[in-house]
């Protein structure tokens, strides 16, 4: 029962939380290496 | 299966916005920009992208299938790819990253053992592209054609189409930011529909016990020697293909490498874990005369309320895209730098045309390819047990810094392709596609180790 619970609920909480931090850094990613605009992503590896 | 109003209307609104934002962010500078995106990609888009690409129309569709049959069997099997790719994250990828020049596994492979190790390196990554181009376009096509009522072929050919369009006019930098989108939409929708999912279960203890008696029953019905190749092809058979390689050549650092390796690695387990709870699930909610590949979207249907079954339908292209995109993209570099690069000079410009034509070309042999691939597993396998013996073992020999010569890592490249093909042929082990990769593995070790010997005893003498 636990194993199922983590995996049909934890897992896929857990995962909607990953795609909403992926969401931010393509956004940031798309301005600023893709479009060319804002500031450069050098030096922010630590993020994510 | 069908699609309401509102479904219809979600899936174009992801085409529309997909569309738009594919204008927004296909520029291409040049040949860098398509095969090695500048070298300036961080960890987060270098993990997103990895996990796009991998979660493929395999490792959802598929997966949910061989768990509707056999229920734990294969998402524990696939755990080989998420040890794997741990692994390649922290020992073989920032290695990989030193490789400043290179813009594919070939020009990696010639740097190690010369040019016609690059050259037959080009011939089997060009090869093994169009193979898992061909798996995701029927598995794609199978769904568009279940869900809008087409003939096959020309649900093929519509997902093909998309996939080469945006390969063509993108590349790899494009390639990565419509991926890391696309694996947003794919975790959303499968979340929700492992949320929804767990509600038409009553109870998880009875499920449990149910799926531990069929994978039992799955096992004991196996040979040996084809559980080994499972083991070794879910292991092996994708560890540093093209697609990913060109990942960690892309990388802005070592560092970068290592950590995007490890997260998308960490990440499987999750996915792999979700996607196997579908197809158990399945095995309760549909008959068991379901086909297997047709077992993630059955479930999707009597999970999901209308709008996110249309969110699911969208999901799935994003699934069978993004993976086709980048092997399409992985397969015109290889041919661009491996095959015709090494014949004659070419421009930075020069490159880029051709890599766009090859992309055009690889998508159209795919087309072909697709109307005749076997399941999306099976299909998958034929791939597997043709790199891991050709090129990974050499690759990694010499990635790694340990001796190289040129005789042996073409032996070992040689062996490990006439190996495995012979087997899969049926030559040998009857055709069974994980006893070839088996097979595969054993030629190219004793093809290289002969070749090893030779050149020492010649040398001596």
């Amino acid at each position: 029962m636990i194993l199922f619970t983590i995996v049909s609920l934890v897992f896929p909480l857990m995962s909607l939380a990953v795609a909403v931090l992926v969401l931010g850094q393509t956004v940031s990613y798309v301005r600023n290496e893709v479009l060319g605009n804002g500031p450069s992503t050098e030096g922010k590896e630590g993020s994510l | 299966m069908s699609l309401s109003t509102l479904d219809y209307a979600i899936i174009i609104v992801y085409f529309a916005g997909l569309a738009l934002y594919g204008v927004l962010v296909r520029r291409i500078r040049g040949f860098g920009d398509y095969s090695v995106a500048r070298r300036r990609v961080p960890t987060s888009m270098i993990a997103a992208s990895l996990c796009a690409t991998y979660i493929g129309p395999g490792y959802s569709l598929g997966l949910a299938g061989r768990a509707f049959t056999s229920a734990y069997l294969f998402p524990l099997l696939f755990l080989g790819f998420s040890l794997q790719t741990v692994l390649v994250g922290l020992f073989v990828a920032p290695r990989l990253t030193r490789y400043q020049e290179a813009h594919s596994v070939g020009d990696v492979m010639g740097k190690l053992y010369g040019r016609e190790a690059q050259v037959l390196t080009g011939v089997i990554s060009a090869g093994l592209c169009a193979g898992f181009a061909a798996v995701m376009a029927r598995a794609g096509g199978q769904v568009l054609a279940g869900v809008l009522g087409l003939p096959l072929w020309a649900g093929v050919c519509l997902v093909t189409l998309v996939g080469i369009t945006y390969t063509y006019t993108g590349g790899l930098k494009s390639v990565i930011a419509t991926e890391a989108l696309q694996f947003v939409v794919k975790v959303t929708a499968v979340s929700a529909m492992v949320l929804a999912a767990r509600s038409l279960v009553a109870s998880g203890n009875q499920l449990g016990d149910a799926a531990l008696e069929t994978t039992w029953k799955a096992l004991s019905t196996m040979k040996p020697l084809t559980l080994l190749g499972l083991v070794l092809s879910f292991f092996l058979g994708e560890t540093l293909i093209p697609p990913y390689a060109n990942r960690a050549l892309a990388a802005r650092t070592e560092s970068s490498s290592r950590r995007g390796f490890v997260l998308a690695g960490l990440f499987s387990i999750v996915w792999f874990a979700m996607i196997g709870a579908i197809g158990i699930i399945g095995s309760r909610l549909l008959p068991a005369s379901t086909p297997e590949d047709r077992a993630f979207v059955a479930v999707a249907a009597k999970a999901l309320p209308s709008g996110l079954f249309g969110l699911l339908v969208a999901a799935i292209a994003a699934i069978v895209m993004s993976s086709q995109e980048s092997v399409l993209n992985a397969g015109a570099v290889a041919v661009t730098r491996d095959m015709i690069g090494t014949l004659r000079n070419l421009s930075d410009h020069g490159s880029l045309v051709l890599s766009r034509l090859l992309t055009l070309t690889l998508g159209l042999v795919s087309v072909f390819m697709a109307l005749r691939a076997p399941s999306i597993i099976d299909g998958l396998l034929i791939c597997y047990s043709l790199w891991a013996p050709s090129v990974l073992l050499p690759l990694v020999w010499g990635v790694m810094g340990l001796p190289t010569r040129r005789s042996t890592g073409l032996a070992a490249i040689v062996g490990g392709t006439v190996g495995s093909s012979l087997a899969l042929l049926g030559h040998v082990a009857g055709g069974d596609t994980p006893t070839a990769l088996v097979i595969g593995l054993a030629s190219a070790a004793l093809a290289a180790g002969l070749a090893a010997v030779v050149t020492r005893q010649r040398r001596s003498a």
